[in-house]
């Protein structure tokens, strides 16, 4: 089987849900009080997509900022990047435009960035416009999610998304031992598409 | 949401209800020792002998109490109300019964004592240890001893020197004690800092219980860094027959760094740390790797040597 092994990181200011969001896709839970991340945790998991099979193997940073002097352990080498921002916290919004320059210079040159806008169960205290976000994230050029780890919406999408776009982002230097095992999983993935092409209203 | 939670400018000591929960001064029958309200504000036996081996200031509590009639800064008050829910969530007394503010008190004085080393994550679970032994004042002292006496200082600091030190020892230490596990590391690209990071940051005190926490600094006050190694070796040794067998780097992480703080993630860490026909237990454990033999000057030069390998990877 063609399994794509990746890293991620996410990233974003403390409290934002970054370890909430990867602990609702990797074990679809949730917790209101989730404990404070120190350093890093690490998690993984296996994403079937129409292209093939990638293993996502996350790590979900500390939001303090002294530790983002050694966020850059994490980042090293990584594939794809989740910034996480508080939709209810216009501070942590702020936060993202930085932590994407970081990415840009510091990171590998290909590293697929997406962009959640966490707590979006919690409209009422919204604090950034829907339109403004989109529009930040279009001009980058980053997919952008409304996520909530407590309902779970957008959650699935997002990675996903993430882990299709550094499937193609990576292809390349899938082996070619891989590449003729790929072709034997079609069938299966090609229902798993179905499924996921369903799905698609989570994101923006 | 927490973040504006309304922080009391002004907190007294006075108005603390906090009194230690360990129940270390229990007799057997199960009754307290002194069980007046105002001795049970005293840090229990175990507190008692830490505060021993260690140097207080002259008066311990006018200068906590003055400390605390000081304001300290905004973004350590907004640090504090992300993180203080999040301390041992799953202890009612410090999530939601008079710790908490306790914690509070006790970050916001540590922060003007050291404003240039002030808050950082990791710190919260030490002080929530401290408080499960000790009063209030008692705790504070501690702390502030275990940062300047005890090197914890440059496990905070911006550029971590304390995080590389330890990795490096420990990294020396797995080559010279199990070669073959030091070497499968290497194949798999892993380094000391992906996993025990969190045990330098927190002294183990986010990795278990909090009711075995005392033992830790039980021996950390005694002998130090030497008995922090000590029990990382204890650890992995128990873990390298499961390590050794993983074949990933997914697979190793997940017998060394499971994630979660629940009862269930602890008893399965726990679980996998069996010897044998010893079960796993903390206790047991951390007595066990008290007494491991490993040579006190070997790691005195250790120790010189990590100094020396930071001062030079800095250059």
């Amino acid at each position: 089987m063609a399994t794509m092994e990746c890293k991620i990181v996410t990233l974003g200011e403390g409290r934002v849900g970054k370890t909430s969001l990867a602990l609702k896709y990797v074990k679809n839970e949730f917790h209101k009080d989730e404990i404070s991340t120190v350093n890093a945790n690490y998690l993984t998991k296996l994403v079937q997509i129409p292209q093939g099979s990638v293993q996502l193997n996350i790590w979900d940073t500390a939001g303090q900022e002294r530790f983002r002097a050694i966020a850059s352990n994490y980042y090293r080498q990584a594939k794809g990047a989740l910034i996480v921002y508080d939709i209810t916290d216009r501070k942590s919004f702020d936060k993202v435009v930085s932590w994407i320059k970081e990415l840009k210079s510091q990171a590998e040159k290909n590293i697929v960035i997406v962009v959640a806008g966490n707590k979006c169960d919690m409209e009422k205290e919204r604090q950034i416009n829907r339109p403004e976000a989109l529009e930040f994230c279009r001009k980058m050029q980053i997919r952008h999610f409304d996520t909530s780890a407590k309902s779970g919406n957008g959650v699935e999408e997002m990675f996903m998304e993430l882990a299709s776009q550094i499937f193609e982002a990576n292809k390349g230097e899938l082996g070619q031992s891989g590449r003729n095992s790929r072709r034997g999983k079609i069938t299966v993935e090609k229902t798993k598409h179905r499924e996921n092409s369903g799905k698609k209203g989570g994101c923006c | 949401m927490d973040s504006k939670e309304n922080f009391p400018s002004s907190n007294p000591l006075s108005t603390s209800t906090h009194f230690p929960q360990c129940g270390c001064n229990k007799s057997r029958s199960g009754s307290k020792l002194h069980p007046c309200p105002e001795t049970l504000r005293e840090s229990c036996r175990k507190g008692q002998k830490w505060l021993k081996l260690v140097r207080l200031p002259q008066d311990p509590k006018s200068s906590y109490h003055k400390l605390l009639t000081l304001s300290c800064n905004e973004p350590t008050n907004t640090q504090l109300a992300l993180d203080i829910s999040r301390t041992y969530s799953q202890v009612d007394y410090f999530s939601n019964g008079p710790g908490r503010q306790s914690i509070i008190r006790l970050i916001r004085a540590f922060c003007i004592y050291n404003p240039s080393l002030g808050y950082v994550q990791g710190m919260n679970y030490i002080i929530a240890s401290l408080l499960w032994h000790t009063n209030e004042i008692d705790a504070f002292w501690l702390f502030v001893i275990l940062i300047e006496d005890y090197e914890l200082r440059d496990n905070f600091i911006p550029t971590f020197p304390g995080l590389k030190k330890h990795s490096h020892i420990i990294d020396f230490l797995i080559n010279h004690h199990i070669p073959q596990l030091y070497a499968h590391f290497l194949n798999l690209n892993i380094s000391i800092e992906i996993f025990a990071t969190d045990w330098f940051l927190t002294l183990f005190t986010s990795t278990m219980p909090i009711q075995f926490s005392g033992e830790i600094f039980k021996y950390f006050f005694t002998q130090g860094w030497a008995f922090f190694y000590k029990l990382c070796l204890e650890i992995i040794i128990r873990l390298s027959d499961k390590l050794l067998s993983a074949n990933t780097f997914a697979q190793v992480l997940s017998y060394i760094k499971p994630h979660g703080n629940s009862l269930k993630h602890w008893k399965s860490f726990i679980g996998t740390l069996e010897k044998g026909r010893d079960k796993g237990d903390w206790k047991k454990i951390i007595k066990a790797a008290s007494v491991l033999d490993i040579n006190e000057r070997f790691l005195h030069c250790l120790s010189h040597n990590a100094n020396n390998f930071i001062l030079a990877s800095d250059d």
